[in-house]
Order: structure tokens, then C-alpha cells, then sequence
């Protein structure tokens, strides 16, 4: 599992759902976030604290850059292309994930989700990446 | 009954469940809240109920041209807000706003999904929120209405389609 002092990323246009996210990953026992609105902002963010964030879980759809849009510029960024990252997806959108996996998403959640999934979900990420 | 009223009750349903089932789902998956849900009934004239908030999207697709809006008091959506997110609000403001809109969003993408299975063809759609004093959800050239409300232990909300075609 991720160590829980990781620093996550937590991207999405929709303030609730951020917050959604961070409750259940602070019921986990992750106490340390950074927030972005949207996919441009997010890459702001990675950009200035490379060496901090360990963990990214983005939405799928939102204004201005989208999850995917962000998932790409991570990987092909030397500095960061290893990063972990997640994709939260509404159910209508799982066909599109085929797309996300071709530019090397690592997981990907389907809302709505429980606390349950989202830890299994880091568990499993955790073994791939570490793999 | 006719044919074709038969036929209209018939998309009217096969329309309704999947987001009868979504709010259920959304609910419990997400907020860890039991959603038992009411017979539905046809919306009559003069309905009245206590809605402080609204979350709605409108719909206009070739087989469904209409609103779904998912209404509750507020009291109940404030008390289901601090259910979900451990937050406390006394009022309706763009937090818990926020909030109304990423349920039905939800709710909305999981009814999509089956409904595509069902052949049912539905655009990305971007929900809006109404808030006030024990206000009515009515349209200009309201159709018919079906009403499905569901009790939580925070009191009952409803979900409200209206069928415009």
C-alpha cells in the first residue's frame, strides 16, 4: 500500500467530488492533499512540487483540460511519467477507459464508489507500480 | 388504454428505473445513507411539496424530451450533505449546491449507461440547481409528470420526471 504521509492530487471540476475523494482517502489514513479544478491547474500544480506529490486521482471530464489531457502530459514528462495516476469515471464513460489504459493510466474508479473500492483500488495500483 | 398509450407507458417505465435504481445506488454507495423508495405515482395538479433544493437536467434526445429533477426539502438535502461529506451547513449555499448537482450527476450517469443499453440515446447533459422556499418544479408546457419519492432516516425526498413528448 502507499505510504500515508503520500501527497495526492486530487482533481476534479466538481468541488464536492474532490472533497468526496479526500474523506475517503483520509478514512483510509492519507492526511496530506493538494486540490486542483481541472486538468491545466493540476499540471500547475506538478509542475511546482515535483518531489512532493506521490499520487494523482483525476476526473475524467472537466472544463478547460480533462483528466486525460493531464494524464498525457504526465507521461511523457521525464520528471514525472512514473507518477501514479487514477481515473475517476462515471459508469457511462468505462468505454472510454480503453483510451486512458493506450496513455498509461495505472486504474481507474468508477463513481459512485465506496471507501472500500477506492482502498482496493490503491492496493492494486501500489502493486503495479511498485511491481 | 390504447395501443399506443400502452406503448408510452411501456418507455415511460423502461425510462424511470434506471434512475430509480441510480439514486438508490448513488445514496448508498456514496454517502452510506438507506434510500427505500416509494410507489411512484403520476404527479397530479396542484402538487404540492416542501422543496428547498433542486438539482435538474433537461433532457432532448430523439426518444425522451423532458426534465429529471431530483427535489428535497432542506433540512433533509443538509442533513444528507453532512451525511456524505461530515460537513455541517445551516443554509443552502454553493457548497451544498455543488453537492446537489454532483448527485444527480451521478445519478444521471448511471441511468445513462443502462438506458443505452436499452437503447435509449442520451447526451452528456449539465445539471442545474434551483433553490427556494417550498417551491414547485413546473414548466412551461409541463407534460406528465411521475413522482418517485424515497424515505431516509433525514426525512423523504422525490424524484420528479417530466415527460414532454
Amino acid at each position: 500500500m502507499f505510504d500515508l504521509n503520500t501527497r495526492i492530487l486530487v482533481v476534479d471540476d466538481m468541488n464536492t467530488m474532490r472533497k468526496i475523494v479526500i474523506k475517503a482517502c483520509r478514512e483510509i489514513g492519507f492526511s496530506n492533499f493538494v486540490e486542483a479544478p481541472d486538468g491545466a491547474i493540476a499540471w500547475e500544480r506538478l509542475s511546482n512540487s515535483k518531489d512532493e506529490i506521490g499520487l494523482v486521482i483525476s476526473d475524467w471530464n472537466m472544463p478547460n483540460s480533462t483528466g486525460l489531457e493531464l494524464l498525457k502530459n504526465v507521461r511523457t514528462d521525464d520528471g514525472m511519467k512514473a507518477m501514479p495516476f487514477i481515473l475517476l469515471t462515471a459508469e457511462s464513460e468505462v468505454v472510454q477507459v480503453k483510451e486512458a489504459l493506450e496513455a498509461g493510466v495505472d486504474n481507474y474508479i468508477v463513481k459512485p464508489f465506496t471507501t472500500d473500492i477506492l482502498k482496493r483500488k490503491l492496493q492494486d495500483t501500489y502493486k503495479k507500480v511498485s511491481a | 388504454m390504447g395501443a399506443e398509450d400502452r406503448s408510452k407507458m411501456s418507455i415511460d417505465a423502461a425510462f424511470l428505473a434506471p434512475f430509480v435504481t441510480g439514486v438508490v445506488e448513488v445514496f448508498q454507495m456514496q454517502s452510506g445513507i438507506k434510500v427505500e423508495k416509494q410507489s411512484p405515482f403520476a404527479k397530479p395538479k396542484g402538487f404540492d411539496s416542501e422543496i428547498g433544493i433542486a438539482g435538474v437536467i433537461s433532457l432532448d434526445s430523439a426518444q425522451f424530451k423532458g426534465t429529471i429533477a431530483v427535489c428535497f426539502p432542506k433540512q433533509v438535502f443538509l442533513d444528507i450533505y453532512e451525511a456524505m461529506l461530515g460537513e455541517s451547513h445551516s443554509e443552502l449555499g454553493s457548497e451544498v449546491q455543488d453537492g446537489a448537482a454532483e448527485i444527480l450527476n451521478m445519478v444521471y450517469g448511471q441511468a445513462k449507461t443502462v438506458l443505452k443499453q436499452k437503447g435509449f440515446e442520451l447526451e452528456k447533459a449539465i445539471p442545474t440547481v434551483m433553490l427556494g422556499d417550498n417551491m414547485r418544479v413546473h414548466f412551461i408546457n409541463e407534460g406528465k409528470s411521475i413522482i418517485v419519492p424515497f424515505k431516509t432516516d433525514f426525512g423523504t425526498f422525490h424524484l420528479e420526471i417530466i415527460i414532454q413528448n
